[in-house]
């Protein structure tokens, strides 16, 4: 009895002792192939747990142009509709790049294929304040309608270190949960 | 009565009592194992008559990591989808079911523990102590399936939904309460008969 009231306090231990250290895990983040779309997303409704953590991702660049004709290149993936994904007339997640450098220019923007501008990124957020950007909307044939606007929210990344892909051959273009 | 017939009587007494025992053993412990497993099912989902399924869902294990690390907002896959949405659309519903899980497992360990040892005693005040147990757990996971629930109060649905009014939240806490309800009433059984 004693044998197997020891042996039972030593699994509990080892359980909450093991859930503590998972919840105190280091602030960095990598996303990989399996965790994109779930940090990302998680990043949009809680950007203040990521404030001040460096973030390495993958993605593609791609242009967005506001109502106004400004201009911002964005890190993303494509994506469905959903929590987290933007609309427009491609759905993206990922971030506004904020760089000192060049960017490489977003290639074949817009059309359904992964030969994209591909980059490895890595840094921090610049604020958990999201950044409206108002385009014009689409129609379902996926024309401008400059006479509506669609209002898309983005977080903004300091980008510190801007790699382009080669080989993106082992990532995924469409990201799902 | 000869002293061999008494030894043999003694003896088949023994088996009787050993094989009671097993078979008593037996259900308890897998009654028990049973409900611990059926914490594998989701404390709360989307389920989506549009995708045929649930869209987001996360288990009683999930639920009972969130509670005991205190995290509800992370993207970890042990957390299922507590994060988003259920947290951030349904926070306090869902913080509450998850840390309502805690002293559910707790009590549930205990009862588990009482319920052995009910099997292998024979004793009274064991038995009355396994139905009490078993039955407060039965109420505790009643609480946690309804604080499930009660999630749908808010904007998951009309989040996730796209306006299919045949979307729900479910959740499976309601089972593994049936089955601290019905080993309650087992207990009874189940104890090991005074001699």
């Amino acid at each position: 009895m004693k044998k197997i009231f020891k042996i039972t306090v030593a699994v509990m231990v080892v359980m909450f002792s093991s859930i503590f250290a998972m919840a105190c895990s280091p602030k960095d983040y990598y996303l990989n192939e399996d965790t994109f779309f779930l940090v990302m997303t998680n990043m949009l409704y809680y950007p203040e747990q990521y404030e001040g953590s460096t973030i390495d991702y993958d993605c593609f660049t791609y242009e967005l142009h506001d109502v106004n004709g400004v201009s911002y290149i964005c890190g993303v993936r494509k994506c469905s509709s959903g929590y987290g994904c933007q609309c427009g007339k491609d759905t993206i997640i990922g971030f506004v790049l904020l760089y000192d450098g060049d960017l490489p220019s977003p290639k074949n923007q817009s059309e359904d294929t992964p030969d994209k501008t591909w980059v490895h990124l890595s840094g921090k957020l610049k604020s958990t304040k999201k950044l409206d950007i108002t385009i014009f909307a689409y129609n379902n044939d996926g024309s401008v309608d400059t006479t509506r606007h669609e209002t898309i929210s983005m977080l903004q990344f300091n980008v510190n270190t801007c790699t382009p892909i080669a080989d993106y051959s082992g990532l995924s273009y469409y990201v799902t949960k | 009565m000869s002293s061999r017939r008494k030894q043999d009587l003694e003896k088949w007494k023994k088996e009787k009592s050993r094989e009671e025992l097993v078979w008593k053993l037996g259900i308890t412990v897998g009654i028990i194992v049973v409900i611990l497993l059926l914490m594998f099912l989701p404390w709360a989902e989307v389920y989506n008559t549009d995708i045929g399924g649930a869209e987001v869902k996360y288990s009683g294990w999930s639920a009972l990591i969130a509670g005991i690390s205190g995290n509800f907002t992370s993207a970890e896959s042990v957390f299922g989808d507590i994060a988003v949405p259920f947290n951030f659309y349904a926070g306090n519903y869902c913080q509450i079911q998850c840390i309502l899980t805690i002293p559910t497992l707790i009590l549930l360990l205990c009862a588990s523990a009482v319920a052995i040892l009910s099997a292998l005693k024979s004793s009274k005040v064991l038995k009355y102590i396994t139905l009490g147990l078993f039955a407060v757990c039965g109420v505790m996971f009643c609480l946690v399936f309804l604080f499930g629930i009660l999630q749908k109060e808010g904007n998951i649905l009309s989040a996730y939904c796209g306006g299919n009014p045949a979307c729900s939240i479910k959740s499976f806490a309601i089972i593994p309460a049936i089955l601290c309800f019905a080993m309650s009433g087992l207990s009874v059984f189940l104890s090991k008969k005074s001699v």
